[in-house]
């Protein structure tokens, strides 16, 4: 047995292989939200009304609202659910991140069905637009490590657009452009015959979408990420709705942002191969799935003078679990 | 009033001159070399450097002696946590089959 595991800002997504090598995605909403009772009437209280949500309580007595059900707590609240992890990696903002994810993550894999059970998990690569110091990715690394190496998981990781060139090149021979758009980062890798070439990511994905659009309008976060996700929008048209109209917007800009990244990323790259033939990108991605947004980042990319010559821009044929089932492909090959 | 007179003869003027073009030559090679340093990639960022594909870094720690990561971080305590529901997350079964692209990639890193 071997399984993939996408950690994800947004989604925390399992991959395993059935008995009759279907594949089996458990996607889980990477969010929480703390609800501090202050008597132990409110705690009662506060407990029944829980009740059918998932949660947890914690030994200090509070409750710990988790996944999709944290997120709308914190609207019900007029306030903005936490994540365990930014930008990627494990939250440093939050000082509970560290145990929340581990709660998480076990919740999610389980048990190893056997000693030392391959598994492989995304990491992000070094962003091109942020230095170096501020951003590192060895201590997530370790910390996803022992938390699946508790579970009797022999755990390696994978860069992030790696696994996304294994899930979706295969009918190019594993040569092309994989962008990953996630929630806290846009990675990026280029691919000959199976070996990765270059890789990077930038700092500006879905999460930034939503904190502009916020500020805009004026609205939580969270509110702004639920009408984002309700879709109704196309991106570089108009809307009624101001956010969705602000998220319009941000959006192109995050496009025209990624595309004048990678196009500067990989003019004069001293690792870019010759390529004979026209290149295949493949994006995926939650942030990848607005309406519109495909179009855009083909468009953008020929406005912004990228270096290479392109066959198509293509989304993956399953945006949200391409990246798990590159990750469950490279378990399997180990 | 005491006069103070520097007298400025021609080998004084001659040493300065040539000590001042000596300095400016060392600095124009040193800033040559570390120029070319620069170019040839010894200070160009990561995202410059070829990654190793994740395959070759697996094939690497089977070869090499391995640092276990997992001592470095510790006190991920969650026991003191306690479910209040049934199952947690969204099972989708996909009817897609991987096995043909995990027989190429097989086949392409032998």
């Amino acid at each position: 047995m071997a399984a993939g595991l996408d950690v994800g800002t947004s989604y925390i997504v399992l991959s395993t292989e059935d008995k009759k090598d279907n594949v089996i995605y458990k996607d889980f909403r990477d969010a929480f939200y703390i609800i501090k009772p202050t008597t132990p009437v409110a705690t009662k209280m506060i407990e029944k009304g829980l009740a059918g949500k998932v949660f947890i309580k914690d030994s200090d007595g509070s409750f710990i609202l988790l996944g999709k059900d944290a997120i709308e707590k914190a609207i019900e609240r007029n306030d903005t659910a936490k994540r365990p992890m930014y930008k990627g990696v494990v939250s440093a903002k939050e000082k509970d991140a560290k145990k929340i994810l581990a709660f998480i993550l076990k919740e999610v894999v389980g048990q190893a069905s056997e000693e030392n059970e391959q598994l492989v998990f995304c990491v992000p690569a070094q962003p091109v637009d942020q230095e170096d110091e501020d951003f590192d990715v060895g201590y997530h690394e370790d910390v996803v490590k022992t938390i699946l190496k508790e579970c009797g998981y022999n755990a390696r990781a994978i860069n992030e657009a790696e696994a996304l060139c294994y899930a979706e090149l295969d009918v190019e021979d594993y040569t092309g452009i994989a962008v990953s758009c996630g929630a806290g980062m846009t990675n990026v890798c280029v691919m000959l015959n199976g070996e990765p070439t270059v890789v990077f990511s930038t700092t500006k994905s879905g999460d930034w979408v939503d904190r502009m659009s916020a500020v805009a309008t004026g609205e939580p976060d969270s509110v702004v990420q639920a009408e984002k996700e309700g879709g109704g929008f196309v991106i570089g048209e108009p809307s009624d709705s101001p956010v969705l109209g602000a998220v319009s917007a941000y959006y192109e800009r995050l496009i025209d942002y990624t595309t004048k990244q990678l196009a500067h990323a990989l003019s004069n790259h001293k690792s870019l191969p010759k390529f004979k033939n026209p290149l295949t990108i493949v994006v995926a991605g939650g942030t990848s799935q607005a309406a519109g947004y495909i179009e855009q980042f083909a468009k953008k990319l020929e406005e912004n003078g990228f270096p290479l010559s392109i066959k198509e821009v293509k989304h993956a044929v399953d945006p949200l679990h391409a990246v798990a089932k590159g990750c469950l492909i490279a378990a399997k090959v180990l | 009033m005491n006069e103070i007179s520097i007298s400025i003869n021609l080998p004084t003027i001659i040493f300065f001159s040539i000590t001042l073009l000596v300095i400016g030559v060392c600095l124009f090679l040193i800033g040559y070399f570390i120029g070319k340093q620069d170019s040839s990639g010894v200070f160009t960022s990561a995202t410059n450097i070829k990654p190793t594909s994740f395959f070759e870094e697996a094939k690497k720690d089977k070869q090499a002696l391995s640092i276990d990561d997992t001592k470095y971080v510790v006190d991920i305590k969650t026991s003191g946590m306690e479910k209040k529901y049934e199952s947690l997350g969204e099972i989708k079964k996909s009817e897609e089959n991987i096995s043909n692209s995990i027989n190429k990639l097989k086949n392409m890193k032998r």
